[in-house]
């Protein structure tokens, strides 16, 4: 058995991010007497308390350790009055992610998520180890051998257009808003009309600015979005063995996530309007809970032999649709009422206050956009059976997920509602490893039966 | 009772069984009903007439209750106006407990919860010898 080995200072640090709240407990009794001497005597308090929460953090340092085995099996041990002991074999995990953002990446340290097979999300094991020990840890429970490497080509070049794109649309929108924040001209002899016609006045001078504003806001969280992915895409590889799929990349943040080829639950091809318009489909992975927010890979429409190569056995769902004939309107529902309520706001607003139209224009247009997500929703969303696996479409927001399952060990959850059962209607639900759920909305009885069946004649 | 015996036969809750489901429904509702009349008697009858109706909400959704053993699944349907439906592939079977408490053993029932890597299903009180069959079974199929 190989050396007891302790985690990296980091953890400390992530107990002591959680517990430091408890500092300001003395702070806002401070605040409230407002006074030179509650203020001293809450930082002596924050003090005594900063010390023994360090203290705390060193006994959890101490007393808490791992150690790997020869065969792989991985020992977390926790010995401070009591003895606790959890033991994880290499075999029985689904997925493990190493991360290393800059900040891990300036400490030497890296976080270590590994998930079991089967286990809920909430069961993972999160570690903060030295950079060489969350290496070694993942070479030695899921060993990557002979791997047959792709390079993304052009995912860099595409990432950068549309960041360029993004950035100058938020200049653009920039100008426009320090346009609208011209001075409100408060003279005398607008003082002089009455406080309400002064207040109408001010609201519409300055809401259009306040909406130009807001889309400034938005453009550049979008941009630091984008700026995000494409610090994520740079020096991307994804790689395959007999048993294994990964992928590895990041320039500031690193990133590698392992799977075992036998625990995907599922793959998803998500499609959103930017992926529509760029030809380029992201393919995500889930294996058991560990659902990671980057894409295993991106192919191009006509290009697809690396995905035939990674993901051999994955059907693309028919381009086929269920019977639309009295399909619920639950679609429609989140996104259907906000855009009523604005709409009947900017018809409203186009009599009683028209300088507010433009600004109310902003967020209808916005649930218009997610309402055409439903609608997208409403004609594509469905089951099929595809050579013995099941192979569905879902509408979430404005992405359309195309997915097909993996995984031998579904279960499913049929329900309908009075409304349903009149039309012979019903929702899906499958439910998979780690307890995740793939919801069917509305789908026709008999689209569904296939699917009930097929369980009881799979082998 | 066989195996084979038991995949002919849908296994419901019995009377007995929706009985000990009813009382155990009942029992908070009499515990929070004092605390309720104790406001005004009007709240407290309001009160005791909603619980009632949920308890005899439990008691339909218990008549409507069956569970069927298949070669590869076990299915659980329940509910007249808002039916479900869950079927469990057999061989994705990860534990089975089963547990009787001194009510359910009066009754003659037992509650079986079959777990599962995705869901989870629960058999309310039924019949203890087809359970411990099903629990027998279930656990051969379990890796």
């Amino acid at each position: 058995m190989t050396r007891q080995r302790h985690y990296h200072p980091l953890a400390a640090l992530h107990f002591l991010r959680k517990a430091v709240v408890v500092c300001l407990l003395p702070l806002a009794n401070a605040l409230l007497e407002f006074s030179l001497n509650a203020l001293l005597t809450a930082l002596r308090q924050d003090a005594a308390l900063l010390l023994f929460l360090c203290g705390a953090s060193s006994i959890l340092l101490e007393a808490s350790s791992w150690a790997l085995d020869e065969a792989g099996v991985l020992r977390l041990r926790w010995a401070f009055i009591s003895k606790r002991e959890r033991i994880i074999r290499g075999e029985a995990l689904a997925a493990l992610t190493i991360e290393r953002p800059l900040f891990f990446r300036l400490l030497g340290a890296s976080r270590v998520v590994l998930y079991p097979v089967g286990q809920p999300a909430k069961r993972a094991v999160t570690l903060y180890l030295h950079k060489e020990d969350a290496q070694e840890l993942a070479d030695r429970l899921m060993p990557v051998r002979d791997p047959v490497c792709h390079r993304a080509a052009g995912g860099e070049r595409a990432a950068l257009v549309v960041l360029g794109a993004n950035g100058l649309s938020t200049l653009a929108l920039t100008y426009l808003a320090i346009r609208q924040s011209r001075p409100f001209p408060l003279t005398a002899e607008a003082v002089a009309l009455s406080r309400l016609n002064v207040l109408v006045r001010f609201a519409a001078h300055w809401l259009p600015a306040g909406a130009a504003w807001i889309l400034v806001l938005t453009g550049s969280l979008f941009g630091i979005s984008l700026a995000r992915s494409f610090v994520q895409t740079v020096h991307y590889a994804v790689w395959h063995t007999a048993d294994q799929l990964g992928s590895r990349g990041g320039w500031l943040s690193r990133f590698e996530f392992r799977v075992r080829s036998s625990e995907i639950s599922y793959a998803d091809v998500r499609v959103s309007p930017i992926a529509r318009l760029m030809k380029r489909w992201p393919v995500f992975v889930v294996a058991g809970s560990c659902r990671p927010e980057l894409p295993l890979f991106v192919y191009r429409s006509g290009q697809e032999e690396l995905f035939r190569e990674l993901l051999p056995e994955f059907r693309m769902p028919p381009d086929t649709r269920h019977d639309l004939t009295h399909r619920s309107a639950v679609f429609f529902a989140p996104a259907g009422i906000p855009f009523g309520l604005c709409l009947l706001l900017v018809l409203v607003s186009r009599s009683v206050l028209p300088a507010l139209t433009g600004t109310l224009l902003i967020p209808t247009a916005v649930f218009a956009v997610f309402l055409a997500g439903g609608l997208m929703g409403w004609l594509k969303e469905g089951i099929w059976l595809r050579e013995g696996r099941f192979t569905l479409r879902r509408q979430k927001g404005v992405y359309l997920h195309c997915i097909c399952v993996f995984h031998p060990d579904v279960c499913l959850h049929t329900f309908q509602s009075p409304w349903a059962a009149r039309y012979q209607r019903m929702t899906l639900t499958l439910a998979l490893p780690g307890q995740v759920r793939l919801k069917v909305r509305s789908i026709p009885v008999r689209d569904a039966a296939p699917c009930l069946n097929a369980l009881e004649q799979k082998t | 009772m066989t195996e084979q015996e038991l995949r002919r036969t849908a296994v419901i809750i019995p009377p007995t069984g929706r009985a000990v489901l009813c009382v155990w429904a009942a029992v908070p509702g009499l515990f929070a009903a004092p605390f309720v009349f104790w406001q005004s008697i009007v709240a407290g009858a309001g009160f005791c007439l909603l619980w009632g109706f949920l308890v005899y909400c439990l008691w339909a959704r218990a008549c409507s209750f069956a569970a069927v053993l298949g070669e590869r699944t076990v299915t659980v349907y329940s509910g007249v106006a808002l039916p479900v439906r869950q079927v469990l592939p057999r061989r994705a079977v990860t534990s089975v407990r089963l547990l009787r408490t001194p009510l359910l053993r009066l009754g003659g029932v037992s509650l079986l919860i079959v777990a599962a890597p995705g869901a989870k299903l629960f058999l309310p009180a039924i019949p203890a010898q087809q359970a411990g069959l099903l629990a027998h079974i279930l656990a051969e199929d379990a890796p």
